[in-house]
């Protein structure tokens, strides 16, 4: 297929024309163009010709994507669709902004996240997009390390190649990745749908906190060249977890696989409980596999335990009960710090903890921030609690006394303090 | 055989062995001589380990610092052909541009060009006051040079009033910091460390890991030294 | 295309290790080196025991490096299945994939030579104390491939593509027209220090090269030939010279020839070991 030239004209369909500008990318299904339209620049996504097998389903799938809009701010979705035009179509949607990288890039490590607390983050957009988009009925069907960005500073994510979400039930005829996608479908047994996508995200998953993929291992390494037949069996007929409580024939191996090695023990057990269940019982078990609000209840926990040593490392408490820890990068020793307990939430307070303002109303906003641990200028041994969310909170003291904390205030850190959050919502430090 | 006669370019692997001296206003007189004393006389000795060891040449080089800095040859210079010249004191004590220089000349395409076949330098710093102008930058700048990070390095503070830690600064460990506070203890010193910094410098032991073997060894036989060395001095500056 | 399904014709190869004049004492040369050649490929490897004293079976290390290299490499090129040479990531992935074998292979090869080959009292005092207690303990420790270091490099030819794969120091050049390092120094390999087969993350260090062609010659070498010179271009002008050598002389007499100068260079250059793996076209 020759690439379009600039200043070439394509036709929007119920609209006018956009100009090429340049092209900025190829992959497999087709091209991508910066192009300018209706006074902006957006990219245009071009399919080759010979790329779609069902044209007249993918086209009307993408017509009714478009219609719907997007299911979630992480999504890079299509915007506008084109005429068809020599036995091809493609469609606008918003351009890559600064700052983001291939998921690709920062598994082999030329990219590094700037810390633990931003691949958290990225764990939970992710999780948090298909949530939003399997919660509006469309199924992802095609999720891996090529189609999505992450901004290895804060871990927002950009979720690309959204011409393959279809209703569930539907499948516009793609097969997916198969390290990333389902046994089922590897061996033919199903197609693409929730179930499987949800199989993809704990493949993400791992692979972002781990570095190294959950079917590879001994065995994995052992042959010479990873024929599709061996793929087939490794990642489809009989895929085994690289740390399978049952079966340790395909661990990671020390000088290969030395990133699983090293990062698997610095998670807390519950996440390795997570993934050891989607990757044993949830091959074969559709509903072992964790949904979405499962993997947002873990990350959150994994995120309210989690503080950051005054050298910059982030570090995690396993539970209320770990009474210290040891810093993983310079070793020193920290003490459970008091923690606040409101409905299931227990957030650690340590300087800089944030507070969300999940925790302390009635919201899904998983990012947003309602308070910040701080420590006193002139007493360092004092933190306190500060109020960045939109209500005035009532804070009663284990003596009794009650003071109000208005947006800006800041309450001392102390055992037995109740914290009313000016709402139904309140919380106890202990 | 006659078919590689005509080889060209076959080189020993060198070792560098750096000394950076203090030649400012306080080192007159006695100190300055002992100095050029003691150096002259080990040279011989750093002359046998080359021959003998073998497993590297021994390049030298050195440089002076005062008000500006020199060095004694525009190259680092074969052990055998090294001749010390004799210098003098008087001056300030610029240690800052000392390092800068350093910094410049351990490089590719300085003195470390014959990279392939080079074995980490050794760097010995010689001084008996503290620095007179700014050197917290080149300091940290030499600190991200790879040959200054892998050189195994040492100092000698010359008498009291010599500021150790700045030179603990430079060496990285305050155990490779050794104190000469008289005219033999200087010379034992200047000996030992320069013969030692040659032979661990120039053995083939390759690290499997990118570790500090070499200068693990080197710091461990330096503080034994020093041990000594303390016990055995009095004071005479 | 299939690689190695057609035949390479007028080949010739030599492998060649001289013990380094500073290892004349112990008489152990840690080099080991080999070549292979049938109807359909040529394969040249050579590896560089560490002279580290942690590395005691060093020159075991790398005579079972070579030896799996070649085998490894014969495998890889048999059974290689249509590899689309427009499709860099497929070739990339399956380098991967071989790059993991051949330290797999390795890994379970000097394990088991330990398991086979318990540690001797001579060799206890050599061995990290932390090591050496759980060793004692488990009867194999976690570290246990550093007591086998080696580098490793292996050169490939087969009918119209060429490979190499490297892990540590040393060199390998091709001569398409005139000899040329293609792969990038690794910085990680500065002065006296490598990376090797025993680190614990040694695949990040393994590298490869491949490329469409038929080029002259495919030269691995240790690092003590290469730092017998203090140039590089007179590295390559001596590689030239062998290749020369080679092809007027044959195989059976530029290897005597070639052995006595490394045994003279050593004590002039290096004082290193010295390997060579050669592959040389000889004639069209």
């Amino acid at each position: 297929m020759i690439d379009l030239k600039r200043n070439e004209r394509i036709q929007i369909k119920n609209g006018s024309k956009a100009e090429v500008i340049q092209k900025i990318g190829e992959g497999g299904q087709g091209a991508v163009y910066k192009v300018h339209y209706a006074r902006e620049d957006y990219a245009m996504k071009l399919y080759f010709p010979r790329s779609i097998k069902k044209k007249n389903e993918f086209y009307s799938n993408l017509e009714n994507n478009i219609v719907n809009g997007s299911p979630n701010e992480s999504f890079l979705w299509p915007l506008y669709i084109t005429e068809m035009r020599n036995g091809t179509f493609g469609y606008l949607m918003r351009l890559r902004p600064a700052g983001y990288e291939d998921f690709s890039k920062i598994l082999t490590a030329k990219v590094q996240m700037n810390s633990d607390m931003a691949i958290i983050n990225a764990a939970l957009h992710l999780v948090n997009a298909f949530k939003d988009l399997h919660s509006k009925g469309y199924s992802y069907q095609d999720l891996n390390d090529g189609n999505f960005f992450i901004n290895p500073e804060n871990g927002d994510v950009l979720i690309c190649d959204n011409d393959n979400v279809a209703p569930y039930g539907q499948n516009v005829g793609v097969d997916g990745k198969s390290r990333y996608i389902a046994p089922e479908v590897v061996t033919g047994k199903s197609r693409p749908n929730v179930h499987t996508d949800r199989f993809s995200l704990a493949v993400v998953l791992f692979m972002l906190f781990f570095r190294g993929h959950p079917f590879e291992g001994a065995k994995t390494a052992s042959h010479c060249c990873l024929t599709e037949q061996l793929e087939k069996e490794y990642y489809g007929v009989h895929p085994l977890f690289c740390y399978d409580p049952k079966d340790e024939s395909n661990r990671p191996v020390r000088g290969i696989h030395n990133n699983v090695i090293r990062l698997w023990n610095m998670y807390p057990r519950y996440i390795q409980d997570a993934f050891i269940k989607v990757f044993t019982a949830g091959i074969k078990d559709v509903n072992e596999r964790l949904t979405e609000r499962e993997w947002t209840n873990i990350l959150l926990r994994y995120r309210n335990s989690t503080i950051k040593c005054s050298c910059g490392c982030y570090n995690t408490f396993e539970d209320e009960k770990q009474e210290k820890l040891t810093c993983a990068d310079c070793g020193v020793e920290i003490n459970r710090p008091l923690v606040l307990t409101i409905n299931k939430n227990k957030i650690f307070l340590y300087p800089e903890t944030r507070l969300y303002t999940y925790q302390i109303e009635d919201s899904q906003d998983l990012f947003q921030e309602a308070g910040m641990v701080i420590i006193n200028k002139a007493n360092k041994s004092l933190w306190g609690l500060k109020n960045l969310s939109k209500r005035g909170w009532i804070v009663e003291y284990s003596s009794g006394e009650q003071k109000s904390v208005p947006y800006g205030g800041v309450l001392f850190l102390l055992k037995g303090t109740k914290i009313f959050f000016g709402n139904e919502y309140s919380g106890e430090i202990n | 055989m006659g078919k590689y006669d005509n080889v060209e370019g076959i080189a020993r692997r060198t070792m560098i062995l750096f000394f950076l001296i203090d030649t400012s206003n306080s080192m007159s007189g006695t100190k300055i001589g002992e100095v050029n004393d003691a150096i002259e006389g080990v040279i011989p000795e750093i002359k046998e380990i080359s021959s003998s060891n073998a497993d590297a040449l021994i390049k030298i080089a050195c440089l002076t610092f005062s008000t500006g800095v020199k060095w004694m040859y525009p190259n680092p210079v074969d052990v055998n052909d090294f001749k010390w010249s004799y210098v003098n004191a008087g001056g300030m004590t610029e240690m800052g541009k000392a390092f800068e220089v350093l910094n410049e000349k351990l490089s590719r395409n300085e003195f470390m060009a014959e990279v392939a076949g080079s074995y980490a330098p050794a760097i010995f710093l010689l001084s008996d006051g503290a620095p007179t102008d700014e050197y917290k930058d080149a300091i940290e700048k030499l600190k991200k040079n790879n040959w200054f990070k892998y050189a195994l390095k040492a100092a000698v503070a010359i008498g009291d009033d010599a500021d150790k830690d700045m030179l603990a600064s430079f060496t990285g460990d305050d155990e490779l910091v050794l104190t000469a506070h008289s005219p033999e203890a200087l010379r034992k010193v200047i000996r030992f460390v320069s013969v030692t910094a040659s032979k661990i410098g120039s053995k083939s032991s390759v690290s499997a890991q990118t570790t500090n073997a070499k200068q693990d060894d080197f710091a461990e036989q330096i503080t034994e030294f020093n041990s000594d060395l303390i016990d055995s001095q009095n004071d005479n500056w | 295309m299939i690689i190695g399904n057609k035949e390479i014709s007028n080949i010739t190869s030599l492998a060649i290790s001289q013990i380094g004049a500073s290892h004349l004492d112990s008489g152990i040369c840690e080099d080991s080196s080999a070549v292979y050649q049938d109807s359909n490929m040529a394969i040249a490897c050579v590896a560089d025991g560490h002279g580290d004293s942690r590395c005691f079976r060093a020159n075991l290390g790398s005579k079972f490096a070579v030896e799996i290299g070649i085998q490894c490499v014969k495998e890889f090129v048999a059974n290689q299945p249509n590899l689309d040479f427009n499709d860099t990531k497929e070739i990339d992935k399956a380098f991967v994939q071989l790059k993991t074998y051949i330290l797999f292979k390795w890994l379970e090869r000097t394990k088991n030579h330990l398991l086979a080959h318990p540690i001797e009292d001579r060799e206890i005092g050599l061995m990290d104390h932390k090591d050496y207690k759980e060793y004692q303990k488990e009867g194999i420790f976690k570290s246990y491939p550093i007591i086998y270091g080696s580098t490793f490099i292996l050169g490939c030819v087969t009918n119209g593509f060429y490979f190499i794969l490297q892990l540590g120091d040393g060199d390998a050049a091709v001569d398409n027209k005139k000899f040329t390092m293609p792969l990038p120094e690794d910085p990680r390999c500065f002065g006296p220090y490598t990376t090797s087969l025993c680190n614990d993350d040694a695949i990040d260090s393994f590298r490869h090269y491949y490329a469409k062609g038929n080029p002259k010659a495919i030269m691995v070498s240790t690092d003590g030939l290469g730092k017998s010179f203090a140039e590089e271009h007179r590295f390559l002008d001596l590689l030239g010279v062998i290749e020369k050598n080679i092809v007027e002389s044959g195989v059976e007499a530029a290897k005597p020839e070639l052995t006595a100068f490394f045994e003279r260079l050593t004590e002039l250059g290096s004082h290193d070991d010295i390997s060579l793996g050669a592959i040389v076209r000889v004639g069209e």
